[in-house]
């Protein structure tokens, strides 16, 4: 029963259990448990009676078997691992040990192994440190860093669990579009008036606020770190009951006015609006806002479909501009549930492919790599798993982007193109992430270490620069028909006169490069940071929360 | 004699834990008036089914849907964006049941269920919006 209770934990942590049983029994003497490993050897001994892993035998482009340092810690933990009931796996052990685990685990995983520098384990006193180098140079052709998704977190913090959708905030979505000063951050929407915190609704937001100053520290100007730390801390709460201060400014106004938030634990909704407009040449079109692949989506999605099947669409937009992305069978159902099913029977929606090691086995579960077809039927996220699903059964439709398009949206958008459904894009480039993580545990700390992209129906899966419509200035990105169109933050979401709505409206009804209004330049790439950004931004926040704004 | 038995019985019944209720029938249900104490309840019984880590659950959990979905809690990077933005794991479901006078917070994916011992419920009728 317990074993199965456990079941929702990812398979890599259900993994890590066994490989560091396994290392700890034997002695820490090798073992190459880990599937498909090609590796193996390298050492001359094994580890001592401090359950030491020969860390001290490094030789370059050598590599032992990860299993063989798994939970060898500096800091061993004691006391019982919720994810598995059990007693922490974890021995004495040292930093190198740790630091030989992340290499011998990257040469064993890691999507692009073969371009990461080998340095030496006892080189480095810190394991976040040896992290950072344990991934790829390169750049994309746009020339931004090929690997922009390397992350560790407290395993304590990964582990914790929350009701579908819950966070603790104020039910506002802040959007920052500029995070390095003179920055930008605005309202993009709220939360439904039921979701809302009391004093959000009495705040009066709206969509297209600007927010100018957090507890005092100036939004747009500050450089100072307290300043930072006040502002981030603000925007997002790291629990329920805070109250913090902000200074907004309507759309449309020019005096500021103070408004005071609490957060609240907040219930997302994640298809925020199902709407059916009218569109240039008469027909109906309908518009689904859809924010979040959490697993309610399923049963919001369902019902989208079906009134809007029952509406007699002839068109979809499909608006992801605030998608950041989520559970991946979510986004194959709404996949299926938008195309024609003669265009999807029996077709992938998305392949995994690890790294060259393992062509045909899933490194991290042991078993084939299969693809993940288009569901036709529901899969138990918040439904009764087994129901056909509803299709519109287009051949084409629009969907809006923007930079939070990310991951499994972007997947929607390369699976619907896979199987020859037409794809118009309105808005931005997309976040550029066809990639994947088994998040791994080690010591306390797990890391995301890109190990898999996603590939469609036709093999491509080569989109690390994002997906662009196709009259981006400058151009970036996978191209898309369609038209490159600045957020507009002066109209609601789903108002047929929004800037991305109305171009998509008039982009289905005639879909020519001619009926795009004139690009913005300058902000359709994903923002690229650099090395020390990222590392200022991912290691000095509190866990859970983004640091989405920076000093310069 | 058989007073002190009816009175262990019907404290060993009150008391919560995982078992099998093979008795009376038992019908989805949603919690009413919840308080301090009921969301305290709540949020241990899906913490202990899930092995005792933390869980986040909103203040209106189960009061309006007998369905509950808890999975990883929502890590995020950056940019403010899922961590994970291609999960391929599922989420785990609770529904609440009545039994009787119990309520007990049954974990589907187990079959493990929990008298909700400090929490007051109501079995769902048909005008209710249930999944």
């Amino acid at each position: 029963m317990l074993r199965l209770a456990r079941s929702w934990m990812t398979r890599a942590a259900r993994w890590a259990l066994p490989i560091a049983t396994l290392a700890a029994l034997s002695g820490c003497g090798g073992g190459g448990v880990t599937p498909g490993s090609s590796t193996g050897g390298g050492g001359t001994g094994v580890g001592s009676g401090n359950g030491s892993g020969n860390s001290s035998t490094w030789t370059a482009g050598v590599f032992q078997p990860a299993s063989k340092f798994a939970a060898l810690c500096a800091s061993p933990r004691t006391g019982t691992d919720p994810s598995t009931g059990k007693p922490y796996p974890d021995v004495q052990g040292t930093t190198t040990d740790e630091n030989n685990w992340l290499r011998s685990w990257t040469h064993e995983l890691y999507l692009w192994y073969d371009e990461v520098q080998d340095v030496n384990p006892a080189s480095y006193s810190s394991t976040s440190q040896y992290f950072q180098l344990m991934k790829t140079t390169e750049t994309t052709s746009s020339g931004a860093p090929k690997d922009r998704f390397h992350f560790t977190y407290p395993t304590s913090v990964w582990q914790s669990l929350s009701q579908a959708g819950v966070e603790a905030g104020y039910g506002a979505q802040f959007e920052i579009i500029q995070s390095t000063p003179p920055r930008s951050v605005k309202i993009a929407y709220l939360q439904p008036a039921a979701e809302l915190p009391s004093q959000t609704s009495a705040a009066g937001l709206v969509r297209g606020d600007t927010v100018l100053q957090v507890d005092g520290a100036d939004v747009v100007n500050a450089t100072d770190q307290a300043s930072i730390n006040t502002i981030n801390a603000g925007l997002s709460p790291s629990q329920a009951g805070e109250t913090h201060t902000f200074e907004v400014l309507d759309p449309g106004t020019s005096t500021p006015r103070t408004v005071q938030l609490q957060s609240a634990n907040v219930t997302s909704i994640p298809v925020l609006m199902e709407t059916t407009v009218t569109g240039p040449g008469g027909n109906t079109v309908g518009y689904i806002l859809y924010n979040s692949q959490i697993a309610t989506a399923e049963s919001e999605l369902i019902s989208a479909i079906n009134d809007l099947k029952s509406k007699g669409v002839t068109d979809l937009v499909l608006d992801l501009r605030y998608d950041g992305g989520g559970y991946l069978d979510l986004a194959s159902e709404l996949a299926y549930m938008i195309a024609s099913p003669s265009q999807t029977a029996g077709e992938t929606f998305e392949l995994q492919q690890f790294n060259n090691q393992y062509p045909t086995t899933n490194p991290v579960t042991g078993q084939p790599i299969t693809p993940t077809p288009f569901h036709n039927t529901t899969q138990g996220f918040s439904t009764t798993a087994g129901q056909p699903l509803p299709t519109l059964g287009l051949m084409r439709v629009a969907v809006i982007t923007g930079q939070d398009t990310c991951s499994a949206s972007e997947s929607i958008i390369n699976s619907l193109q896979g199987v020859g459904i037409t794809v118009y894009q309105i808005g931005s480039t997309t976040c550029g992430k066809p990639y994947g993580f088994y998040p791994q545990d080690n010591c306390g700390t797990t890391y995301f270490s890109i190990q898999f992209q996603g590939v469609n129906a036709k093999g491509f899966g080569g989109y690390g620069d994002g997906f662009s419509p196709a009259n981006t200035t400058p151009s970036v990105g996978t191209l898309v028909p369609g038209c490159s169109v600045a957020d507009d933050f002066d109209h609601p979401l789903g108002d047929p006169n929004e800037g991305r709505l109305k171009t998509a409206l008039a982009y289905l009804a005639n879909p020519q490069a001619s009926t795009c209004p004139s690009p913005p330049t300058g902000n359709a790439a994903p923002p690229v940071l650099t090395q020390k950004q990222l590392l200022q931004r991912i290691f000095t926040r509190s866990p859970l929360k983004e640091m989405r704004i920076l000093r310069r | 004699m058989s007073g002190r038995w009816i009175l262990l019985v019907l404290a060993l019944a009150a008391l919560p834990g995982c078992r099998a209720w093979p008795q009376s029938r038992a019908r989805p249900a949603i919690i009413i008036h919840p308080t301090a104490a009921s969301r305290a309840d709540l949020e241990l019984a899906v913490s202990q089914g899930l092995g005792g880590a933390h869980a986040r659950l909103a203040d209106d959990a189960l009061t309006r849907d007998s369905l509950l979905v808890v999975g990883r809690a929502q890590a995020r990077d950056a940019r403010g964006l899922p961590l994970n933005g291609r999960e391929l794991d599922r989420p785990q479901h609770f529904r609440l049941l009545r039994r009787g006078s119990r309520c007990e917070l049954l974990h589907v994916e187990t079959g493990e269920s929990r008298v909700l011992a400090h929490t007051a419920c109501r079995v769902l009728s048909d005008g209710d919006a249930h999944k």
